[in-house]
């Protein structure tokens, strides 16, 4: 019997994983990974194309299964196929491709219609797209097709047609990657607001160190192995280590650093423009 | 001769229900072996308007003249623009095809039917230029490189017809970092060598300020503002608007400002930004030499 | 020129058309390519073209869609009706002969030649008559199909269709998904195919003239690229519909979104079609 605990939402041990496609010889995607993700957290798994942060992502709601190790999502084994439709419906997944997600060409149809295959009323359907669109702010683009979005809005519907089925966890796999400015902040606001408002657990997958600066904790992948692990402030005190780990340093964030190498008293939290200027005048 | 735009105004579909406006009035000039970058959001015609610089769509009214040719006009030689002006659209990496690296670069060439010895040194410099040295890679299959290789790939396979001109389409959408890194080498490498014009689709203000002199901010189809990034990015309110964010440090730049300090208006390196900010925070401890850098 | 076919193209509105069932009107569908087909089988038999015209029309009518719209999206059909209509009306032979074109001499320096004479025979006639018309009214009515009928719809009707066929083993509820995924992809695929060609032709790419050699590698230039592309959305797809749990609960029972029992509306159209096509079949 799973026994879930309420405070861990999942949690990955010793995850190996080598793709079947690889050259036998290659280093696995995944090395004796470990990761444990608290209920209501906001997760940011870090690293550049190729560390393995999207492999374990996918482990996470079972379209992987560890070949060594084990992942639990809520106390479910997912090694077990028995369990898997659970796990599914607990941990939500979005991609980074916005139109590769969307199968409907009415916007409220998309969110209904994996509903609709699960064999729900016509009425507790409509209640979840309500609310669905509700919590991703595009009750005003229901009878649009996708087409007729923006990018942002299109990442936001393929979002909506998760939040449908109530997981308790959104997995987001560089959803930002194809968004211009624009969309990247609409996206970024959605997922902070579904964390702190509905309590939803988050886990993004991201190559931006600007996009875990707004998580609460991040984990940083490398050649299939965690290299750093620790609270936004904690990974961005040492700048070389993360230039070394093919990350791009924001320039607030490098700007931060130089100042206070220089004796300026900026906090170490101090992560974006706002916070940087703002350490700034309260210090003048 | 440079790429010439005068009271541009275009419309898709025309003549049909769907008629849309995309472009109202844009005139600018882009001056030889310089770095032209265009950027808006999504939607506010800058992709319409680079297309025309290689006739893939053509003026509703007024007048592109690129290298001396009226793309507008009838009879215009269409395929010697095209020779002339290298469109690497977004996502360069999807037209790959061939079993081999070399065989794809080397596909432009060979189609317009330039002699093989000829389609050796091209390819060969291509990939050079794009930092795949043809022994290491040429007889790779495209398709095993990495994201940020296959796109370099892709941009190899347009530099081989020796266009004057580059239009780049977001060139490191969906890019890493390292991956981005190697892009910027690379242009920097072709404008070194070939002194080749630059013309930058982007939303991404880093980019722009790592690359370009030259800014022209489209809204809404219509030209908004121009200037050099120095310029653009000390109005980041305007930008906001518009949907568009300067860099982190010129967001600073402007809060600061905002609040009466003294900072020099138009830093944009990180290093002369932060000088310029231990200027005014720490200006007993600052030594004039650091200062005499800033220039 | 890709734009003018008619995939995936709804407009969503409030007409009858719009209002009939889903199933009617693939039925209908069905039944037009049958006893269109049927029909040509007697020489001269016009009758049963122009009553289906007539149908079609009233159907435009209903619809309420602009008959502008929908001719602009079928000049490209009307074109390739026209040229290959003209060989097969100068060299299909048999029946009388109704007109005699030639022959016609050429005379270039010392050669000379004679072309013709062409006959234009009554079954070639017959012939180009009866494929054209079923060929523009086919066209027509999927037309009709297409925008007044939302994707999801066409799937549903698609499903209970070809229920009744699952005793034997026919997979409905996968075709029915088919349906969505080709009607809302094609539009995308072949937007990126066109994209493709500018792309291919702004690196020196002649789709016009060239060698045997040259042409071979034009064409892998298109359709490798544009396979390529299509498995990866494939791939990816089918990773996201894996991750809404489509796979775990396809096999129960789906709500259905549009399609409900068939209404009086249904029913009197059916009728009417029915009748009046047979009537004039036989009549006419």
């Amino acid at each position: 019997m799973p026994t879930s605990s309420a405070e861990t939402m999942l949690v990955a041990e010793q995850v190996t994983y080598r793709y079947p496609t690889a050259p036998p010889d290659s280093a696995p995607a995944l090395n004796q990974v470990s990761l444990r993700v608290k209920a209501g957290e906001y997760v940011a798994l870090l690293g550049h194309n190729g560390s393995g942060k999207s492999t374990l992502a996918r482990h996470c709601n079972a379209l992987l299964i560890p070949q060594e190790g084990r992942v639990l999502v809520q106390g479910f084994d997912t090694r077990e196929p028995a369990n898997r439709r659970r796990v599914r419906e607990m941990v939500g997944m979005v991609f980074y491709n916005p139109d590769n997600q969307v199968v409907a060409t009415v916007v409220e149809d998309d969110v209904a219609w994996s509903l609709a295959a699960r064999g729900w009323s016509r009425a507790e359907i409509q209640e979840r797209v309500n609310e669905a669109l509700a919590a991703v702010g595009l009750e005003e683009q229901r009878h649009l097709s996708p087409n007729s979005l923006s990018g942002g809005q299109r990442q936001r519907l393929a979002i909506a047609g998760v939040l449908a089925l109530r997981p308790a966890c959104l997995m987001a796999d560089e959803v930002t990657a194809l968004l211009d400015p624009l969309g990247r902040r609409e996206i970024q606001m959605l997922l902070r607001r579904l964390n702190r408002e509905h309590g939803m657990t988050i886990v993004q997958v991201t190559h931006l160190l600007e996009e875990a600066a707004l998580a609460d904790r991040i984990v940083v992948l490398e050649g299939g192995q965690v290299a750093l692990e620790g609270t936004p402030a904690e990974i961005f005190a040492d700048l070389d280590r993360l230039h070394a780990l093919h990350l791009a340093i924001p320039d607030v964030i490098a700007l931060a650093n130089r100042l206070r190498g220089a004796g300026l008293p900026i906090p170490p939290d101090a992560l974006t423009a706002q916070d940087v200027a703002s350490a700034l005048l309260d210090f003048r | 001769m440079p790429i010439q735009v005068e009271q541009l105004t275009y419309f898709y579909a025309q003549g049909t229900p769907l008629t849309k406006k995309a472009l109202e009035e844009v005139s600018c000039t882009i001056e030889d072996g310089s770095c032209m970058a265009v950027i808006g959001v999504t939607g506010s015609g800058k992709s319409t308007l680079v297309q025309q610089f290689n006739g893939l769509l053509r003026p509703t009214s007024g007048r592109v003249v690129v290298n001396g040719i009226d793309v507008g006009a009838k009879g215009a030689d269409l395929m010697k623009l095209r020779r002339m002006v290298g469109m690497a659209f977004q996502f360069p990496e999807s037209q790959l095809f061939a079993p081999t690296l070399f065989d794809d670069v080397a596909f432009g060439p060979r189609q317009v039917g330039t002699p093989e010895e000829k389609v050796v040194r091209v390819v060969e410099e291509a990939l050079a230029l794009m930092g795949l040295p043809k022994e290491q890679f040429g007889q790779r299959s495209p398709f095993s490189l990495s994201g940020g290789q296959m796109r370099r790939a892709g941009l190899a396979g347009v530099l081989a017809m020796e266009p004057a001109i580059l239009v780049l389409d977001e060139p490191t959408a969906g890019l890493d970092g390292q991956g981005r890194a190697d892009l910027y080498a690379a242009l920097r490498r072709l404008r070194a060598e070939h002194q080749t014009t630059i013309v930058l689709v982007s939303h991404d203000m880093g980019e722009v300020a790592e690359l370009a002199e030259q800014v022209l901010v489209l809204h809404q189809g219509r030209l908004a503002l121009q200037g050099t990034p120095r310029e653009l990015f000390n109005q980041a309110h305007v930008l906001a608007e518009w949907g568009l964010e300067v860099p982190g440090i010129s967001q600073v730049g402007a809060i600061l400002r905002q609040h009466d300090i003294p900072l020099p208006n138009k830093a944009l390196a990180l290093e002369e930004f932060a000088q310029a900010i231990l200027a005014v925070w720490q200006p007993s401890t600052q030594t004039s030499g650091a200062l005499g850098d800033v220039g | 020129m890709l734009d003018n076919l008619p995939l995936g193209r709804y407009l969503p509105g409030n007409s009858a058309l719009h209002h009939l069932q889903a199933r009617t009107k693939l039925l209908l569908m069905v039944w037009l390519v049958v006893f269109l087909f049927a029909a040509n089988r007697h020489t001269w038999h016009i009758g049963a073209y122009i009553m289906v015209l007539a149908l079609l029309l009233l159907g435009v009518a209903l619809s309420r869609v602009r008959p502008g719209y929908i001719l602009r999206r079928m000049r490209l059909l009307f074109l390739l009706v026209v040229l290959t209509d003209i060989p097969a009306l100068l060299f299909t032979p048999g029946g009388d002969t109704l007109a005699e074109l030639g022959p016609l001499h050429v005379q270039l320096g010392s050669l000379d030649w004679t072309i013709g004479p062409a006959i234009i025979a009554a079954d070639g006639a017959w012939f180009v008559i009866g494929f054209s018309s079923i060929f523009l009214l086919l066209f027509l009515a999927s037309q009709l199909l297409a925008l007044t009928t939302s994707p999801v719809a066409v799937a549903e009707g698609v499903a209970l269709l070809l229920r009744p066929l699952r005793r034997w083993r026919v997979p409905a509820d996968e075709f029915a998904l088919m349906t969505l995924i080709s009607l809302r992809f094609l539009p995308l695929m072949l937007e990126e195919t066109n994209q493709l060609i500018k792309a291919q032709q702004s690196r020196g790419a002649d789709f016009s003239k060239g060698s045997l050699g040259k042409r071979s590698r034009l064409v892998a230039a298109l359709l490798v690229p544009t396979m390529y592309g299509a498995l990866r959305r494939a791939g990816e797809l089918a990773t996201a519909l894996e991750s809404r749990g489509y796979a775990a609960v396809a096999s129960g029972e789906q709500t259905m979104l549009y399609e409900t029992r068939l209404q009086a509306l249904d029913y009197v159209t059916l009728a009417v079609v029915l009748l009046s096509t047979a009537l004039a079949y036989l009549f006419w």
